[in-house]
């Protein structure tokens, strides 16, 4: 307590000192006391309360804002994950034209999920998306027609129903065309569900091609055969009359008669009842036409259209032909050259 | 935890300890009002203050380095809050300007016996009377040095003077107030 920095008695106050402690002391107010410790204790308990307060002021902000963050996040994450095959695809006008039964629901999920597809059934799955559209489009405008008829409407509610079933049946039918295009051929000759087979023709371009081609060596074969016959036909004028073929029209009833209990046919598994007829009659003309050539004795020409036709029918049965042109000549005409 | 300095008392309050802060209170809750009470001789200005000055000292705890002494720096506190004071009665301070009083001549002023004064309550109300009387910046530097217990050095610091200055001060006051008390010297 004391400072004794001199020693000069001016400057040792011990003596006050101990005189000074003596006196009365004085104390603060208990009250005052009091509210100085509660202010002290107010100020640790504000302290603490400090971080909930911000929480509780901060908190609904932030949460809100959290909520539309993960709301933004989330829209946008299914939007890159949505096919854009379907997506870009025009939703289906809500229309009162009859719709196929509703497909099964694991159908349409897995056309919703192209990526874990092939890529041959991926090409087979946009093509019929595609020609879906095409479909709808005409539909639309049936539609348009026959909305723009008078007479009584569907309500809204059913035209949205159909709307879905539509939209689920497109779907379906999608993948149902999809399996049908890579499945084997014989899987395929079987008439398929799809009410409309003349859709499926498309995608058949090798039926296409093959057409093509009959058509045009049909064309050429024809050419020569209607060439020669009308040679023939001149020469024969002084020869002696043969009889007449047999009518056009009675070799290819007979050839559909004959040939339409041994199907598998060889044709597109969707050709339907008028190319069936076409082929039956391109054949039928090609064979009478070979007939005539060996009316005419011309067997060289003979034996190369039958060649042809063989190599272009293979699978024409065989013991039709025998039966038609005679077994020996068939056979020698038909026989490999190594043999 | 009784026995713990002022300065880790001070920190555990930082801390959050209130319990630390009602030990300091009661160390220093006398001698700080003493201080202020007799350094102001207005008792209700002298209470506002002190209340305040514990206020600047819980509201500041976060600013608080234990490497300051606690008891300097509480006490800093009060002495600059008792400036402001002084300053807004238009009064000229005289806590840190030369006083005239210690041009004087210095009393021949002798040690006290004070064996017998003690019990004498006459002659201790006689010195509260003398320190009251006593210029302010010697009265300043005694209650520094007897409520604070402050060293020369430290109140040297404190109000920002040389040792000397202070020393003289002191000096001034001890005189003054030996010679008021000589009635009671016989």
């Amino acid at each position: 307590m004391s400072d004794h920095i001199s020693k000069t008695p001016a400057d040792n106050s011990d003596d006050l000192s101990r005189l000074y402690r003596a006196a009365p002391t004085a104390e603060p107010p208990a009250p005052l006391d009091a509210a100085i410790r509660a202010a002290a204790r107010r100020e640790l308990a504000a302290a603490i309360d400090s971080k909930p307060r911000f929480w509780h002021r901060w908190g609904t902000s932030l949460a809100s804002a959290a909520l539309l963050v993960l709301a933004v996040g989330v829209i946008l994450q299914l939007q890159r994950e949505t096919p854009t095959a379907l997506t870009s695809a025009p939703a289906p006008e809500r229309t009162a034209t009859p719709q196929p039964a509703t497909p099964e629901p694991e159908l349409a999920l897995e056309i919703a999920a192209p990526a874990t597809k092939a890529d041959t059934a991926v090409m087979a799955t946009d093509a019929v998306v595609k020609q879906e559209l095409r479909r709808r489009a005409v539909r639309d405008d049936a539609v348009a027609d026959y909305q723009a008829q008078p007479g009584p409407k569907l309500s809204v509610e059913g035209k949205t129903a159909n709307a879905d079933r539509s939209r689920a049946s497109v779907l379906s039918q999608g993948v149902i065309e999809e399996r049908m295009s890579t499945a084997p051929a014989a899987a395929t000759a079987a008439p398929g569900p799809i009410p409309q087979p003349q859709a499926i023709i498309p995608l058949d371009g090798r039926s296409a091609l093959q057409r093509s081609e009959v058509k045009q060596k049909a064309a050429t074969a024809e050419h020569d055969a209607i060439t020669e016959f009308s040679a023939q036909s001149d020469r024969s004028a002084s020869a002696e009359r043969e009889p007449e073929p047999e009518p056009a029209a009675s070799m290819t009833r007979k050839f559909a008669r004959e040939s339409a209990p041994d199907r598998p046919t060889p044709m597109s598994p969707a050709t339907g009842a008028a190319d069936l007829d076409a082929r039956t009659a391109v054949i039928d003309d090609w064979l009478r036409r070979i007939e005539a050539l060996l009316q005419a004795r011309k067997l060289p020409q003979a034996e190369q259209q039958l060649r042809a036709f063989h190599q272009q029918y293979a699978d024409y049965p065989l013991p039709k032909l025998q039966q038609r042109f005679g077994r020996q000549w068939v056979d020698d005409t038909l026989k490999p050259p190594s043999q | 935890m009784r026995d713990e300095s002022d300065e880790h008392l001070m920190l555990r309050y930082q801390q959050g300890d209130a319990g630390a802060f009602d030990i300091l209170y009661q160390r220093h809750k006398g001698p700080l009002y003493r201080y202020l009470t007799r350094l102001l001789a207005h008792d209700q200005t002298a209470e506002e203050i002190y209340q305040d000055v514990w206020l600047r000292l819980i509201q500041a705890r976060s600013r608080y380095q234990a490497s300051a002494s606690f008891r300097t720096y509480l006490f800093q506190i009060a002495r600059n809050r008792a400036l402001d004071h002084f300053r807004s009665q238009r009064r000229r301070p005289q806590l840190a300007t030369h006083d005239p009083a210690d041009t004087d001549e210095l009393p021949d002023a002798q040690q006290l016996d004070v064996a017998d004064l003690v019990h004498n309550h006459s002659c201790l109300a006689r010195l509260l009377e003398l320190v009251r009387d006593l210029p302010d910046a010697q009265r300043d530097v005694f209650l520094l040095k007897e409520e604070a217990g402050l060293s020369l050095q430290e109140i040297a610091a404190l109000s920002t003077e040389n040792v000397e200055a202070v020393k003289s001060r002191l000096r001034y006051a001890i005189a003054k107030l030996r010679t008021g008390l000589r009635e009671f010297l016989t």
